[in-house]
């Protein structure tokens, strides 16, 4: 703390953390984590928050709505009220992703890399550092 | 699989027979009075244990954070919840005026059924009628179990 004020009177610039203000000025305020966070986890479904913090005015009426008979909700408002609580669905959260592949082809790369220090191996490894050879001597 | 006898749970963990060391179901036709055996503590039956949990989320002035622990406490165990508990559950939701939860503890519950499909409609078929009641619409209603 006693080095951020030095610091700030020196560039008017705390360190790190108002990096992190700049960088995601609208997303997330440094406060913000020592608060309870939003996940969505399969093992976890009722985060400690909701999802949107920040309620538009229609989005306050729907909340208001919700007081009253849920029948009396439409589809798109019941879509509405899940979509202000939750980020992603359980299906969205759980979908697999293509990264399998990155990572086998990644693997077979590297396997061929060694195939090809293995064949060189082979054909001049009983030379030995030899290049090293011309450094010592001219040393 | 005999729904009524508190089976559902026994199906999750048939799987797993080391776990929670409950007595496997031997085959879908017999009822099985099954007993929770901790290795320290005293055994809790299925009903108690499903009588304690419906208890629980009837409270009638349950807070929000006491439904949030609940389910999640809930789903951490190794079986999918009997429809009263959830039937409970739902009610403490409709209490509390929040009606994503009433979604996410369905999808929940699938999720926690896991491989054994015929699991969920069973659930939702013996929560119809509070469904309707209560006018909730399950997250295959609402096209949020797709990506």
């Amino acid at each position: 703390m006693l080095a951020t004020r030095v610091f700030s009177l020196v560039g008017k610039r705390a360190i790190s953390t108002s990096v992190c203000v700049r960088a995601h000025e609208s997303v997330v305020k440094r406060e913000d984590f020592s608060l309870p966070a939003y996940v969505d986890r399969r093992d976890y479904p009722l985060p400690d928050v909701a999802h949107v913090k920040h309620l538009s005015a229609s989005q306050k009426a729907l909340k208001e709505k919700e007081k009253a008979s849920w029948s009396s909700l439409s589809m798109d408002e019941k879509v509405e009220l899940y979509r202000i609580k939750f980020k992603e669905t359980f299906a969205e959260m759980n979908r697999g992703s293509n990264e399998w592949k990155t990572v086998v082809g990644t693997a077979m790369f590297f396997i061929g890399f060694t195939a090809l220090v293995i064949m060189w191996q082979k054909l001049y490894g009983h030379l030995g550092l030899c290049l090293l050879d011309l450094v010592i001597h001219s040393l | 699989m005999n729904p009524g006898s508190g089976a559902c749970r026994d199906c999750a963990t048939a799987l797993q027979p080391g776990r929670q060391s409950k007595t496997l179901t031997p085959g879908p036709a017999a009822a099985i009075q099954s007993v929770r055996c901790y290795s320290h503590g005293p055994h809790e039956t299925d009903e108690e244990f499903d009588a304690r949990w419906v208890t629980y989320f009837n409270k009638p002035d349950i807070d929000a954070w006491e439904l949030r622990k609940g389910i999640n406490t809930l789903i951490t165990y190794d079986l999918v919840p009997e429809p009263k508990i959830i039937d409970a559950a739902l009610r403490a939701c409709r209490r509390l005026n929040d009606f994503a939860s009433t979604v996410r503890i369905l999808e929940a519950v699938k999720d926690k059924a896991g491989p054994h499909k015929e699991i969920y409609p069973y659930i939702i078929q013996e929560l119809r009628p509070t469904l309707n009641e209560l006018g909730i619409s399950t997250p295959e209603e609402l096209g949020l179990d797709k990506v």
